[in-house]
């Protein structure tokens, strides 16, 4: 859990005590997700895009629209369409012993109709996913936690935009 | 309850209705945990308890906990510690038709714990306990509460899941009311044993079982040098109880005590205002203290700290715990981190014993420990627009389980290692490093939460490589 302020302060960040860790994350995004982007001003982070499977039809369809309108885009592979997703992957200063923040880009949630922040949705403080609960996270490579986590919670609010309950879309894993 | 700000952490575990209730207690000085745990909650009116207890009391809680002496007329629980104190306990709760807890001190080595809830008398029920020998309370000033010999370690564990039963039997039917014990001891499950042939063991069966009667070697009494990094909830209360053997501290924290501290740290209304590293060493007599009020993240400087320790308690319950772990396990300096879930509910322990074994690091995010529980109404406030709540509710007695393991396994790594008790060797040997423990159960669909089963539960984890 994010805490306001944390009076105990920063330590050392991870990447310069362990730089191999951090090599070895970037090795494997370029072979997951070779489109990602690190940022090391950012923390570091890495930020991409996320192509999610959609079903087109009402009334995920006047979604898409105010996607589009807003710049974001959509691709079409062999007639499956595809909603490219922008996500910000921040770690933290302990990785691997603490989750990342994986945040939605807000813009993107406000154009698609989601809220920012709702416990129905999995999503607190601006469009972070809640991933994980107290104690649950497991250490893993950056691109197996969203081969795991995120792409499943970008796949049930796409549902939850396409009309699907929340309670639904996340089978029931819904805190209110 | 009486004071909002004082209680304003425990309200909502318990609500304000234990400021109404009335209870007796019989068998002083063994029974002082349990007051202690009891008036932490909010419990305000006492019958029988001695003059020198009441001051202390008052001097930890102040006006905010209005403490009265009732004469045993209206009376809601009578707790007996000691069987020769049973039959009147007994006559007096037939006679108010009120509950009864009776606690039988193990006789033996000490590690054997034993807990019969009994039957129900009418309406009421009666709860029979036995649990490890109490001892004699001794410690300094207005904060004598945390302070027990160290001797009785298994009693010191006991004692807060004890008051966590006496205080589900004044919650019976309130909103606050603990379902899962209701569900054990309507199933009959009323006899309760607290360890047996290993420490974490606990059941909750319809009859007292045969005592343990294996002997067990119990550690000897040594002066400890302690490291405490992180003085609330957990690190505070646990260095409290190692005080009687602590001969030097080394305490850290960069926060000063608030009001809202005093029903789970240990700190007395006196104190608020101060830094809580010097409020703490001005309640430890008898050993050289240090006090540092600045954070410490620097891994250099807690290796220099570290060389005059014997063993380290973290309990930041920030990511600073990682900096000043991996300083310990540089220096070789047995430590624990400490830190307790949402609400309490449940804590981890990771034990490292210096340079052997797994590093900390190599243990919290590595293990997975079942399903999670429901979030709280706090985690569930992290939902919104303003985040995660900074403090979250809880009450002594969750927090303070969890402080008093941490100070049993702290006292345990002090030691050479052929001087600890089996247990701890065991535990260290199969790399079962990572204790969770449960104050309560939740089950959810996929079991029972951190695989905690039976309220007071404890599971030692080990990394699986």
């Amino acid at each position: 859990m994010l805490r306001p302020y944390d009076i105990w302060g920063d330590t050392m960040t991870w990447h310069t005590r362990n730089p191999a860790l951090l090599a070895r994350d970037i090795d494997a995004m370029a072979h997951h997700f070779p489109h990602w982007r690190l940022d090391v001003q950012a923390g570091p982070a890495w930020m991409g895009a996320l192509p999610s499977p959609v079903r087109p039809g009402p009334p995920l369809d006047a979604r898409r629209n105010a996607l589009r309108a807003a710049g974001f885009a959509e691709v079409n592979a062999a007639g499956t369409i595809y909603v490219l997703v922008p996500l910000l992957v921040r770690y933290p200063a302990e990785w691997p012993n603490s989750e990342p923040a994986v945040q939605y880009a807000p813009r993107w949630l406000d154009a698609i109709g989601l809220p920012r922040y709702s416990s129905a949705h999995h999503l607190v403080q601006d469009g972070r996913a809640c991933l994980y609960g107290y104690g649950e996270w497991y250490a893993q490579p950056i691109h197996a936690m969203i081969q795991q986590r995120v792409i499943n919670h970008t796949l049930s609010l796409l549902k939850i935009a396409a009309g699907t309950s929340p309670h639904e879309a996340f089978i029931g894993r819904v805190a209110h | 309850m009486h004071n909002n700000h004082h209680f304003a952490r425990v309200t909502p575990i318990v609500g304000t209705s234990l400021g109404h209730t009335r209870v007796a207690v019989i068998g002083f000085p063994a029974a002082d945990p349990i007051v202690y745990y009891l008036a932490a909650c909010g419990v305000a009116h006492w019958a029988g308890l001695p003059v020198t207890l009441t001051e202390q009391l008052r001097a930890h809680h102040g006006t905010a906990l209005p403490l009265t002496v009732c004469d045993g007329d209206a009376i809601d629980l009578v707790i007996a510690v000691g069987q020769p104190h049973w039959h009147a306990a007994i006559t007096l709760a037939r006679l108010r038709r009120c509950a009864l807890l009776l606690v039988e001190p193990s006789p033996g080595s000490g590690q054997a714990c034993r807990v019969w809830v009994g039957g129900f008398v009418e309406t009421r029920n009666f709860v029979f306990l036995r649990t490890p020998m109490p001892a004699a309370r001794t410690g300094e000033g207005g904060s004598a509460c945390w302070s027990v010999e160290p001797e009785p370690w298994p009693w010191c564990t006991s004692a807060p899941l004890v008051a966590g039963l006496a205080r589900a039997l004044l919650l019976r039917g309130t909103a606050f009311a603990r379902a899962d014990l209701e569900a054990l001891w309507q199933a009959g499950r009323v006899a309760v044993t607290i360890g047996g042939a290993h420490p974490f063991d606990i059941t909750f069966a319809p009859a007292w079982n045969d005592p343990h009667t294996t002997p067990a070697f119990i550690s000897p009494v040594r002066p400890v040098r302690l490291l405490a990094a992180g003085l609330g909830s957990l690190g505070s209360v646990a260095t409290m109880l190692l005080a009687p053997q602590i001969s030097r501290a080394v305490l850290i924290d960069p926060g000063h005590v608030s009001s809202a501290n005093i029903v789970r740290q240990a700190y007395g209304v006196a104190k608020v205002g101060q830094p809580k590293a010097t409020a703490l060493a001005a309640q430890i007599s008898g050993a050289a203290t240090l006090a540092l009020t600045d954070a410490l993240t620097d891994e250099q400087t807690v290796m220099a700290l570290a060389r005059t320790v014997d063993v380290a308690l973290v309990a930041t319950g920030s990511d600073a715990d990682f900096a000043i772990a991996r300083g310990l396990r540089a220096a070789g300096v047995p430590h624990i981190v400490a830190r307790c879930y949402p609400r309490a509910r449940y804590y981890e322990l990771v034990l490292v014993d210096g340079h052997t074994g797994p590093a900390f690091a190599e243990v919290r995010g590595h293990i997975r420990y079942g399903p999670t529980p429901t979030p709280t109404p706090e985690q569930l406030a992290a939902y919104s627009p303003h985040g995660a709540l900074e403090a979250e509710p809880a009450t002594l007695i969750e927090s303070g389980w969890a402080a008093a393991w941490l100070a049993r396994c702290a006292a345990q790594l002090a030691l050479p290692a052929g001087l600890r008790e089996r247990w701890m060797t065991e535990l260290l040997a199969h790399g079962q490093t990572c204790l969770v423990g449960g104050v309560a159960v939740e089950i959810t669909a996929d079991g029972p939460a951190y695989g905690v089963a039976l309220p007071g539960q404890i599971h030692g984890w080990a990394v699986t490589r």
